[in-house]
């Protein structure tokens, strides 16, 4: 290989790289620069109706997590205009999830404040890991699942039907999507923002699945002030649930 | 003075599935039953025991093992319900003043006690909760917080130590911290035996010592005035979404 042929591969590849990390920092949320400070006086509330409708989807982990998410879900009070169908996602065979989220949006519909939305969409991805799996099957399941999340979101990416806004509190089944989500960001088929909320019962760390997603969400709220102390990027503004 | 007690009922509430095997023990003790019918005044006790079939025996043989109920046959209802009224002697001093003479009558009355053993109720807090003077409940966020938004109620909260995800503790004592509720840590044998607990002090005394301590804790806590929690805001999360739309 002569020098020249040699410099421009080299370019090339550079090139790309550099294109790559630019990419990265562009998507990156740590690195873009949105105001994290609320208003929390809601004076600006005609701002509000003039925005565009959004899409949102919801992680309806299991039981606690489903608990957590059900009680701030009720306290929503219509001043997000919703784009179509509110989505949920639930791990498949949580027949509890389903059942308490059913009767939520039956509830919920019959409350004036959240009328918007009658449809809802439910998306069942396979659960990452049963009860007293064994190591090698938890594998396999984990990468099954990741590998049937990612191709459920990249099929929504090509009718470009992604959400605006993903909602999560855990557990490890965020991962995945969260990673699907801010991959098909990276190559420009999405653009959905995520928001993750950490567990009323981590009052001195942070969950795994926090740290793990915490570099890649857009907003980070916990529910503790030592927490908010402790991380960066971290917010609290009180209890939520 | 009415004859008529008025309706004073606590909820022992221990999560959907998991068996917590040392609340029950606790609830279900002679001791305990008298202290809550006979001192407290207490007419009716809910146990929701959750839906594993261990816990329903061990609802069974513990229901057995008190004396007003062992020559009596347990019946569950299908719904795994079964219901319970016991009697308690209560000795009450009443000193009657007269001009000359003062004599101090003990009358002998008796106190009745309804115990409700439930699986569990997808309508808790409507139908039980809020409808509690006092909740005992296992430290899962889910019960806290039902028990602490409903106004009125007062909150015991019990620690699982078997279970491995200890985020329990926490956050019983960060709510203990804000002044909404008190929490117990229970003597567990299981665990404790093996450790060599408190300088060679025995077991049983230990055991002993922690459920008196339990005892002298639920008459603190039913005679308490506890903080208000703050509203939860919860609807923060759609002002984050809405500043993040621009």
């Amino acid at each position: 290989m002569d020098e020249i042929t040699f410099t421009l591969y080299t370019s090339v590849a550079l090139i790309f790289l550099s294109a790559l990390v630019l990419r990265l920092i562009i998507v990156f949320p740590a690195t873009s620069k949105s105001q994290r400070e609320l208003k929390l006086n809601q004076n600006e509330q005609t701002k509000t109706s003039s925005l565009n409708p959004v899409k949102l989807l919801v992680l309806l982990g299991s039981g606690g997590h489903t608990g957590e998410m059900i009680r701030i879900l009720s306290q929503f009070q219509g001043k997000l205009p919703l784009y179509g169908p509110r989505q949920y996602i639930i791990s498949s065979g949580d027949s509890t999830s389903l059942l308490k989220i059913t009767e939520f949006e039956k509830a919920s519909s019959n409350n004036k404040k959240q009328k918007q939305n009658p449809q809802k969409q439910y998306m069942m991805i396979p659960r990452a890991r049963g009860i007293g799996d064994g190591k090698s099957v938890a594998l396999y399941k984990t990468i099954h699942s990741f590998a049937i999340t990612f191709q459920k979101l990249f099929q929504k990416g090509l009718h470009g039907d992604l959400p605006d806004f993903f909602l999560c509190n855990g557990p490890g089944t965020a991962i995945p999507i969260a990673y699907s989500l801010f991959f098909l960001k990276f190559i420009g088929l999405g653009h959905t923002k995520i928001i993750y909320v950490e567990s009323l019962a981590r009052v001195n760390k942070l969950s795994l699945t926090g740290l793990l997603i915490l570099p890649i969400t857009d907003r980070f709220l916990v529910q503790w002030p030592q927490l908010a102390k402790q991380y960066r990027r971290c917010e609290y503004y009180g209890m939520l649930v | 003075m009415s004859q008529k007690q008025q309706r004073k009922q606590l909820l022992v509430t221990t999560g959907a599935t998991v068996t917590f095997t040392k609340l029950i023990e606790l609830i279900l003790h002679p001791t305990f039953l008298q202290l809550i019918s006979s001192k407290l005044q207490y007419t009716h006790l809910v146990i929701q025991y959750g839906t594993s079939s261990d816990s329903q025996q061990l609802v069974e043989k513990l229901l057995s093992q008190i004396p007003q109920i062992s020559n009596k046959k347990i019946s569950f209802k299908p719904d795994g319900a079964t219901t319970q009224t016991l009697t308690f002697p209560v000795t009450t001093t009443t000193t009657t003043k007269t001009s000359q003479t003062k004599s101090t009558s003990q009358q002998s009355t008796q106190s009745r006690l309804e115990i409700k053993c439930i699986l569990f109720d997808t309508n808790l807090v409507a139908n039980y909760t809020s409808k509690s003077h006092l909740v005992i409940s296992h430290a899962g966020t889910g019960s806290i917080l039902d028990t602490l938004r409903c106004p009125g109620v007062r909150l015991l909260v019990v620690i699982n130590s078997k279970l491995l995800d200890n985020h329990q503790l926490d956050i019983a004592e960060a709510f203990a911290n804000m002044g909404v509720l008190k929490f117990h840590v229970p003597f567990d044998d299981d665990i404790e035996k093996k450790i060599d607990w408190q300088g060679g002090k025995k077991v049983d005394d230990v055991e002993r010592e922690s459920f008196s301590d339990f005892l002298k804790l639920v008459e603190d806590v039913d005679d308490c005035e506890f903080k208000k929690i703050e509203p939860a805001k919860g609807s923060v999360i759609e002002d984050v979404i809405l500043s993040e739309c621009n």
